[in-house]
């Protein structure tokens, strides 16, 4: 077993926080790689509204991965960061620019609205493309004497680091659709539909590129994918990657993300306890003034519907009373609790890893019998 | 460009630019957010509408400084990596952690609570929403805390070892953040943001009442601002002659550099009102000086010795014109704010406080003081360090990253245009902002759109996402749900 120490625990809390960070700020990167894409000056109020309370926050996790590397990997961080000077400074010139157009865009006139959106739109690619050559550069790795770094202030530059970076705006901006199909309705979110199938397969393009040019950038890599026992970790992320984009593809085909089940619910929570707020307690028995809210919701002012209220009083009421409600729009939607999925997930997961450990375990025996 | 520059000066310039542009914004929030906190519960208790029109007044106000201060701040946590390679590899496992500290306890904190006080006043209750609003307050005093204990240790190192690959390591850790200069900052700087939102927010009142002086809101911001300057600028004023001593005591050289004390003193140093530093004569050309009047205010003794630079070898000299300079120029705003303070107690007394003309005229003029002295102070005090970046132990030439000059100049030059057009931008907002007075029924920021109005997805995003991410958020979330 490998000895837990202290530098073990900060590379885990350390890579956590780069996890959540791409998660939760690829979200709201994406939404500005997607924003030449909703011209109407009212889809993008809903765009930036969707994250503009939690983007600070997503962003805290990019100075903890940057101040605990520092902290728990002071010659690391010594070393990588005057490689990848050039992205780190365009990363943050481009965070600047999206960081800020959350208030500004509020605070200037009408007419001159336009500049900051435009940006928040080349902050989110500028700094998206920074980071994803910043990953780049790291894989083709940097050149070290003693305890510097010894390049150029170009080095990073080579096709593989653009292709990582183009790679990242297509599954950030991936994210961001996804975003918008659990955050918004009508529309809007039709729009979103359709954008996440066709980012779907273009980072699904963009992981196979990537996947096979890394390889081929030092024999180590490749040593360390296909070795045993290494591959026991490294082929259940394809598997993984297969098994959630059929999920993907199929929620997509059904018009439904896989978060989006939870947030459907959250929605009608939210209309009914409107209702329940408006009639008095009676949102159990208003369900034909609730179809007739929905069609209209289906019509041009839909996309405000993309609420969820910070302090819903009767939240835990509601949620019972709507749970059995049933759905007009679509009888045949089934609901199936979260612990379900998620059990479905991790079935799926230990029956890959099982599976590739079995093969390789069968193809190293074939190959080189004891 | 830049092929026969110092890399390192570049370096040092770019870092001086985008941390001056920086400070600005959190000494403005520091100050803001409890000022944010002070009149949401005077709104509370005693039911006012003109508390609860002046707290939503100021609250779109925070909101653009706020954000300006989370991209400035980004890029000095980054900046360290980049430009000072060398000193993050040395001091990294002792400045490291008290940055990563700071991230985890007030960073999250004010993230957490940010979008509720920002968004949340009509949705999730007014006892809950003022918690939220005192939480980040006391988000940016944690923050506080830890850049100025970091920064304090560079100033005054204590509790460090050095290991073998010549990496300073902490040997106690409570040395290490309650190192001998840090009390001192701390107070001096918190303070510093406290006065430089009063004279801001008594500015703004000031110029409200020079218009028309009936109006409840700026009267009653004008009253708590003169309130502030008057109690605290003494305070300050004493707290800063404290912070010197200590100064004197750790870090003799920088008040040789403040001071302009070039030669040593045997029976009693001068004091040097004005004067040209002369960096290569090493003397003060032109000195304006009160005679034994320096040992008095540093030794309490009319007739005490003072070392001056000439005790120094000339390598580890300050550069003493714009430690000096600067000093002067905060000590001079400290005054001024003392006597405006001074003044409106006397109009308050008299009972002329909203009709003294002049006294709005001079409220207005000194709105940007605090920032200027907050600058200067900052000045003074890292030019007074140099040339360590770690006193007397870690030299700024040798902190520096392994980068070329036309680097670190492109960067450097992206910076400042991009610092002058976005952050002038934002100046002009919050000053458009500040030019409109807070009228009855005043909204806070989640009101003044009319797609905000509807209640869109502003809390949507905090009930769902902040479920999924940071542990604040969801506590914030399920305490609103409740």
């Amino acid at each position: 077993m490998m000895a837990v120490d202290i530098a073990t625990i900060w590379a885990f809390i350390i890579a956590f926080a780069v996890f959540v960070y791409v998660v939760m700020d690829g979200f709201d990167l994406g939404l500005g790689i997607l924003f030449p894409l909703f011209p109407a000056k009212a889809d993008r109020d809903v765009i930036m509204n969707s994250v503009a309370p939690v983007w600070d926050g997503n962003e805290t996790w990019l100075v903890l991965g940057g101040g605990g590397m520092m902290a728990a990997f002071p010659l690391a961080y010594a070393v990588l960061m005057p490689a990848l000077y050039t992205p780190m400074i365009a990363m943050l010139i481009g965070l600047i620019f999206r960081g800020v157009a959350f208030e500004f865009r509020w605070r200037t006139t009408q007419s001159k609205r336009n500049r900051w959106d435009i940006a928040f739109a080349g902050g989110s690619w500028l700094a998206t493309l920074a980071q994803g050559i910043a990953l780049g550069a790291v894989l083709q790795g940097i050149h070290v004497e003693g305890r510097h770094y010894a390049g150029g202030w170009w080095d990073w530059l080579t096709p593989f680091s653009l292709l990582t970076g183009l790679a990242l705006v297509v599954g950030y901006a991936l994210l961001g659709a996804t975003w918008l199909v659990l955050k918004t309705e009508g529309e809007l979110r039709d729009k979103a539909y359709g954008l996440s199938w066709s980012l779907l397969f273009a980072m699904l393009g963009s992981i196979g590129a990537v996947s096979i040019a890394t390889p081929f950038l030092h024999i180590q890599y490749a040593q360390r994918w296909f070795a045993w026992p290494n591959v026991i970790l490294t082929a259940p992320v394809p598997i993984a990657v297969a098994a959630v984009t059929i999920l993907l593809l199929r929620s997509l085909a059904k018009r439904r993300a896989l978060l989006c089940r939870a947030w459907d619910q959250h929605v009608s929570l939210h209309r009914a306890a409107e209702h329940h707020h408006l009639a008095g307690g009676l949102a159990g028995e208003q369900s034909d003034l609730h179809a007739v809210r929905r069609r209209r919701a289906g019509a041009a002012h839909s996309r405000i519907y993309g609420v969820g209220l910070l302090g819903l009083p009767r939240q835990g009421e509601a949620r019972e009373r709507i749970s059995l409600m049933p759905d007009k729009q679509n009888p045949g939607r089934s609901q199936r609790p979260l612990a379900q999925r998620l059990l479905w997930f991790a079935a799926l997961w230990l029956l890959g890893v099982g599976t590739v450990a079995m093969l390789s375990f069968g193809l190293r025996l074939w190959l080189a019998p004891k | 460009m830049f092929e026969g520059w110092d890399a390192v000066a570049l370096a040092r310039a770019q870092f001086a630019f985008t941390m001056s542009f920086h400070i600005v914004f959190p000494a403005f929030t520091i100050g803001l957010a409890s000022y944010l906190a002070v009149l949401e519960a005077l709104w509370l208790w005693t039911g006012r509408e003109v508390f609860i029109n002046l707290f939503n007044y100021w609250l779109k106000i925070f909101a653009v400084v706020f954000g300006m201060g989370v991209v400035s701040g980004i890029v000095m946590s980054y900046q360290f990596g980049t430009n000072w390679s060398a000193f993050s590899d040395k001091t990294g496992p002792v400045i490291g952690p008290l940055m990563a500290y700071e991230v985890l306890t007030a960073f999250f904190l004010e993230a957490g609570f940010l979008g509720v006080m920002l968004f949340g006043l009509e949705r999730v209750g007014h006892r809950l929403h003022f918690v939220a609003t005192l939480m980040v307050a006391i988000g940016t005093l944690i923050s506080a805390f830890w850049i100025l204990s970091a920064n304090s240790w560079m100033q005054t190192p204590a509790g460090y070892a050095l290991n073998a690959d010549g990496q300073f390591v902490a040997a106690d850790w409570l040395k290490v953040i309650f190192n001998p200069s840090f009390p001192y900052r701390l107070v001096h700087m918190v303070l510093a943001a406290y006065l430089t939102t009063a004279l801001v927010v008594g500015a703004v009142g000031a110029f409200h009442l020079l218009r028309n002086q009936n109006l409840a809101g700026p009267r009653v911001m004008f009253s708590m601002a003169m309130w502030m300057a008057t109690l605290v600028a003494p305070i300050q004023i004493i707290a800063g002659d404290q912070h010197g001593l200590n100064t004197l005591e750790h870090q003799p050289v920088k008040i040789m550099a403040m001071e302009g004390h070039y030669e040593s003193h045997s029976d009693g140093a001068p004091l040097i009102l004005f004067g040209w530093p002369n960096q290569s004569a090493g003397k003060v050309d032109y000195a304006v000086e009160v005679p034994k009047l320096g040992s008095l205010i540093l030794k309490h003794s009319l007739d005490a010795p003072l070392a001056g630079l000439d005790t120094v070898p000339r390598k580890d000299w300050p550069p003493v014109p714009i430690t000096f300079w600067s000093f002067r120029i905060m000590v001079g705003m400290g005054f001024l704010m003392l006597g405006l303070g001074l003044l409106s107690l006397l109009m308050r007394v008299r009972g002329t406080l909203y009709e003294q003309r002049l006294l709005h005229g001079f409220a207005v003029a000194m709105g940007p003081a605090g920032f200027i002295a907050v600058l200067a102070g900052w000045i003074t005090t890292e030019t007074g360090r140099q040339p360590f970046t770690v006193y007397g132990l870690l030299r700024t030439a040798e902190s520096a990253s392994p980068l070329a000059a036309p680097a670190v100049g492109s960067s450097l030059v992206a910076f400042v245009i991009v610092y002058f057009a976005v952050f002038a931008a934002g100046i002009i907002y919050i000053l458009r902002l500040m030019a409109a007075p807070p009228h009855p029924g005043e909204q806070g920021p989640s009101h003044d759109v009319p797609t905000r109005t509807a209640g869109i997805t502003p809390a949507a995003g905090v009930t769902s996402a902040a479920g999924i991410t940071s542990a604040a958020g969801a506590a914030a979330t399920e305490g609103a749900v409740r």
